[in-house]
């Protein structure tokens, strides 16, 4: 841990106000990001990033020096943001899309032929349903495998397999749009 | 690893960098100010709040406000039920206190802070009920009203205690 966020940890925890915001200006980019990715709205992604300071400042007692700080600071972003999609829709899609069943051939053939790019990516996202989206978020950015969503999630690992292939295909489907136009 | 897992991985750095909306740093500063008030005072305005609206929808409904009921039978079902809830939610606010006070905290001086506003709720509840309370009928509206102050009071001590006890979500 750099020693300028040890030092605005120790301030913190001594409640310095000064310390809080410097860690705000820090790190609310990187946190805002990984909330923005999984809300999708920009408005609500910056009150979840800053409700998941104030759980942060709260909390920052418990943290144990040892543990990554920024980890564990983004762990708390990201299931805010959950929390907050959760309150406001359902989580998961229903079996309505004609991208029930995902074969192996078509997942290829999209994943081969889609044209990536960062900004298409975002863009293909954001225009994504709730629940595809966040499954997307937490496994390619948050780094959690299939069984840690199902438990984050309170779903069968089976279905956020299923959930992340029928996602995948329709993110790669938006950002061919793009691509063609 | 397939290649939308290898994209974003290779561009990782490039996808955390979503512009913060303007005016962010401005907004949180100010929830920060809020939120730095012991939560028990933002919450003991907003139960005087509550039992000021309480006062105010009885008075409305009862022209006059006299010393001893006139007319209104000593015997009212109503009254049971106003006693019930009373005892419940006391019961239920004491509880929460108790576990205020045994909570272990290292912050001794936001427990010390936190235990100062729930004993200023309790006295709001007091209030309520030495000096509103023994004129009100036994009635319904009452009942309703005790529920909206007492239940606020407890949603507001459980929250403090939430806060002491720091609870934390399994990460």
């Amino acid at each position: 841990m750099e020693q300028s966020t040890t030092s605005l940890v120790e301030g913190c925890r001594k409640g310095s106000r000064a310390a809080q915001l410097a860690l705000y200006r820090n790190h609310a980019g990187r946190l805002y990001a990984a909330c923005f990715r999984i809300i999708g709205n920009a408005s609500e992604a910056e009150e979840a990033m800053q409700d998941a300071f104030l759980k942060i400042f709260t909390r920052i007692g418990q943290y144990r020096t040892g543990l990554c700080f920024e980890a564990w600071m983004q762990q708390i972003a990201v299931r805010t943001a959950i929390d907050y999609i959760r309150r406001q829709t359902p989580v998961l899609e229903e079996l309505t899309d004609r991208y029930a069943d995902v074969s192996v051939e078509e997942e290829e053939f999209a994943e081969e032929n889609a044209a990536y790019s960062v900004q298409r990516v975002k863009d293909g996202l954001q225009r994504l349903p709730a629940g595809y989206r966040m499954i997307l978020s937490l496994y390619l950015f948050e780094g959690y495998d299939m069984e840690e969503i199902a438990s984050i999630l309170d779903i069968k690992q089976v279905t956020v397999r299923t959930q992340y292939l029928r996602a995948k295909k329709k993110l790669l489907e938006l950002i061919a749009y793009e691509h063609n136009g | 690893m397939d290649k939308l897992e290898r994209f974003v991985s290779d561009n990782r750095e490039w996808f955390d960098r979503d512009a913060l909306p303007a005016g962010h740093e401005k907004r949180f500063e100010a929830k920060l100010a809020a939120a730095g008030k012991p939560a028990g005072r933002v919450y003991l305005r907003y139960v005087a709040g509550i039992a000021a609206a309480v006062l105010t929808l009885l008075l409305a409904g009862y022209p006059m406000l006299r010393g001893e009921r006139e007319g209104v039978s000593e015997v009212c079902p109503a009254s049971a039920e106003i006693n019930s809830l009373r005892t419940y939610y006391l019961m239920q606010m004491n509880d929460v206190i108790a576990r205020i006070e045994e909570a272990e905290t290292g912050d001794v001086l936001e427990k010390q802070q936190l235990l100062e506003e729930s004993l200023r709720i309790m006295e709001v509840n007091k209030q309520f009920e030495k000096s509103l309370l023994p004129h009100l009928p036994g009635s319904q509206e009452t009942a309703y009203a005790l529920i909206q102050l007492y239940g606020t009071s407890l949603n507001s001590l459980n929250f403090m205690l939430e806060q002491i006890e720091g609870r934390n979500e399994s990460y």
